[in-house]
């Protein structure tokens, strides 16, 4: 229900990551989704890709892997280069 | 706190999908780029990443001698469709994940915990309400603000629009510090807009801060708001099957308060249902019945509510 503010934390701290490690281009973002963590993986995909335009971040994508708990966790960039 | 490692492509690296020929690529980070046999050569180790569809220049096959890049990449002449406009591209040099560890709502879990630490610190319990809109939360605690008494007790309302509620509660407790949160289109209270909502708040003159959410069985429970103590409510007139559809909520709270008690007769609500539904989402969970419009119940709770 809150997926595009949820969204928009996740291109927050995508940003944040990414201008850390010395600016990488992201491709896509793997993020774990507990089954208690009130978030729908298919509405948090498309508000993620709305909220990515015009960001850095324009055409990456969010590969979700589904956990058990209430985790929702960045845990991983692929990146080019 | 966020750990960054560098590692190499996991099982789950999108496999290549663009034969890469010619010459092998020295990689940025010195490892070689073995020419793969197109689909149906043998399987390589070495696979490109992000040839989605995003990524149209991974639909062009390279080819000839590479060139090197500044970033130590390969750059690699393409036969693109359109020509010289797509003279170079920048080669696929190999897979790479970034490890990270980050919590989604890390800035909403650190706000939350300076919260509570300030809050503890000033001696204030903090109690926040999650509820269903029209579940009781603000004649609840209009209900505890008129019998507070001496105690000192501040008293935030979140709502997409509009002051009524943060109004009635003025007026329920004189001379309490009462703030409206609008959310705009938002559904659930966030710990910066507390943290907003508590400027021009003397903590040391607080004893009890009250913060009643947006009305939503759903987003809140995702965030921290730096309370002592959550309590969901569900009223009489919402039907005893509340917890189980919406389990999350009573799994992140603390205790629960079954509202509109004065109300269960004539709303057919069999209240031993829905405490074994609650039972059931949340075993051992504490459950008060009160009556806001009666008082009924009301001293057990506010003894909680003083207590955690």
């Amino acid at each position: 229900m809150h997926e595009l503010s949820l969204a928009l934390s996740l291109i927050e701290v995508v940003e944040q990551e990414a201008a850390a490690r010395g600016g990488l281009r992201v491709r896509a973002v793997r993020l774990r989704v507990g089954a208690l963590a009130g978030v729908s993986t298919e509405a948090l995909a498309f508000a993620y890709e709305v909220a990515c335009e015009g960001t850095g971040l324009a055409g990456s994508r969010l590969v979700a892997e589904a956990t058990p708990g209430r985790e929702l966790e960045v845990t991983g960039l692929e990146v080019e280069g | 706190m966020t750990a960054v490692t560098l590692v190499g492509a996991g099982p789950s690296a999108p496999a290549a999908r663009v034969p890469l020929v010619g010459r092998p690529a020295v990689t940025a980070r010195g490892g070689m780029l073995a020419p793969t046999r197109g689909p149906h050569g043998p399987k390589s180790a070495l696979r490109v990443v992000g040839a989605g569809p995003s990524a149209p220049a991974a639909r062009v096959p390279l080819v000839g001698r590479p060139a090197a890049t500044a970033r130590g990449g390969m750059l690699a002449p393409t036969r693109g469709p359109h020509g010289p406009k797509s003279a170079l591209r920048l080669a696929e040099v190999g897979p790479r994940l970034v490890e990270v560890r980050c919590h989604l709502l890390k800035d909403n879990d650190v706000r939350a915990r300076g919260l509570r630490a300030r809050l503890r610190g000033a001696g204030v319990r903090c109690v926040s309400l999650v509820a269903s809109p029209g579940a009781g939360k603000t004649a609840l605690l209009e209900a505890v603000l008129a019998q507070c008494g001496e105690r000192r007790v501040a008293a935030l309302v979140g709502d997409l629009a509009t002051d009524h509620d943060a109004a009635r509660l003025a007026r329920a407790g004189p001379g309490a510090f009462v703030r409206q949160i609008n959310t705009g289109t938002l559904c659930h209270l966030e710990a910066r807009m507390v943290e907003s909502a508590l400027e021009g708040c003397d903590l040391q003159q607080l004893d009890l801060l009250l913060i009643e959410n947006v009305g939503n069985l759903v987003c809140p429970a995702a965030y921290d708001l730096g309370e002592d103590l959550r309590l969901v409510l569900a009223s009489v007139t919402e039907g005893e099957d509340k917890p189980l559809k919406y389990p999350t909520i009573f799994n992140t709270a603390d205790a629960a308060v079954i509202t509109k008690l004065d109300l269960a007769a004539a709303a057919g609500c069999d209240l031993a249902l829905l405490r074994s539904n609650i039972e059931a989402v949340r075993p051992g969970m504490a459950v008060y019945e009160v009556s806001s419009r009666t008082g009924a119940g009301m001293a057990a709770l506010l003894q909680r509510m003083a207590e955690g």
